[in-house]
């Protein structure tokens, strides 16, 4: 008998936070998005040793295990933002539950997830232990659904799980970009095409001299990076100036779902400066301005009917 | 164990079973790991006597 060809479709990805660091739980596996794609990488960084006397490598080990994987999501809920900021607290909000999420800070960490990947077709149920958001990318585009990329980091992975997560869906509409808007110093904003906005935690894997398969023992954060890229149709200089005088900037991206009141995600970025600035003029195009800025905090404000985000 | 969904939001369960479901969805199953994600789902247990009978 041919064996068929495993498909993406054959494949789930749901997370967990971690109670014990780098232990996967068995239940409260949860959905971050419609998972576009999941890509995780498995490094076994073999060490070629030399040796005189032999051309080719004299032997052959294994060395320091390096775990990743990015995944791509249509954006429904906070999740991804949950994990990258790390603090969250829930409220009960209209019909829903509004989830206030924050940056960790000194004398903090950021939890700890594991990331399930079953394969249905071939039975093969691998958890992604000890992770942590590295980076995280929003991309709210024009004539496009908004998508979030995550980058992550493991200390491993594990493929003796005996019986595979419960995966349930969400069925909230994910976002599109007419149901976003942005404000700049608490002014509408209607001619963005493009907003990107990145959080990275700058994380460093850790090895230790300990008995074992070479996998990393933990998975540290570094300091916050908070940037955003927009581009907009150039019809004033109102940024322009903003940017030239090195004014303080507060950027806030709503993304409100149309159909449903109670389900929202709000982004505000304080503390921001323009960092660059860029009116390309072509002779055959329109005029675009396209402005990087950095900021010093976050808040995400998401609205939904999940009672809990981690 | 016959649980039954008592929340008004829909869900979509895709594993280990597919199922749509919606307030007053019911599902059996003896799966510990099931039953206690369905829980926190929102699923309230409504008949446990079959499960001791099994044992």
């Amino acid at each position: 008998m041919t064996m068929a060809q495993s498909h993406g479709f054959d494949n789930t990805v749901v997370v967990a936070k971690e109670t014990t660091y780098g232990t996967a739980p068995t239940t409260g596996f949860k959905w971050v998005g419609i998972v576009e794609s999941f890509d995780p990488s498995e490094a076994m960084n073999v060490d070629q040793r030399r040796g005189l006397g032999k051309r080719a490598p004299f032997a052959l080990r294994t060395g320091a295990r390096e775990v990743d994987a990015s995944i791509s999501v249509a954006v429904q809920n906070g999740r991804l933002f949950a994990y990258a900021l790390g603090k969250v607290s829930s409220a009960v909000s209209g019909g829903g539950n509004a989830h206030t999420i924050t940056p960790v800070g000194p004398g903090e960490q950021l939890p700890s997830m594991t990331v399930q990947n079953d394969n249905a077709l071939l039975g093969l149920t691998r958890n992604y232990l000890g992770g942590k958001v590295d980076t995280l990318t929003l991309t709210a585009e024009a004539e496009e659904a908004v998508t979030m990329e995550a980058e992550l980091l493991f200390t491993k992975f594990d493929d003796t799980v005996v019986t595979p997560a419960t995966v349930t869906a969400e069925l909230d509409n994910y976002f599109m970009f007419y149901e976003g808007a942005v404000k700049i110093n608490t002014v509408d904003v209607a001619d963005i095409t493009s907003f990107e906005l990145e959080i990275a935690n700058n994380l460093e894997r850790k090895f230790g001299v300990k008995q074992g398969d070479g996998s990393a023992s933990r998975i540290e954060e570094g300091s916050l990076e908070l940037t955003a890229s927009i581009t907009m149709d150039m019809t004033n200089t109102t940024q322009w100036d903003l940017f030239k005088q090195g004014n303080a900037i507060e950027v806030e991206l709503e993304l409100q779902d149309i159909a449903d009141a109670d389900h929202s995600i709000t982004i505000t970025l304080t503390g921001g400066l323009y960092d660059t600035n860029s009116l390309t003029a072509s002779a055959e195009d329109n005029q675009e301005q396209e402005l990087e800025a950095v900021f010093t905090g976050i808040t995400v404000v998401a609205v939904d009917g999940n009672a809990t985000l981690l | 164990m016959r649980l039954v969904y008592k929340q008004k939001r829909p869900l979509l369960i895709l594993r280990p079973i597919e199922l749509n479901v919606k307030e007053g969805t019911e599902v059996e199953t003896k799966d510990k790991n099931f039953i206690k994600d369905l829980k926190a789902l929102g699923f309230e247990v409504v008949e446990v006597a079959k499960d001791k009978e099994d044992e």
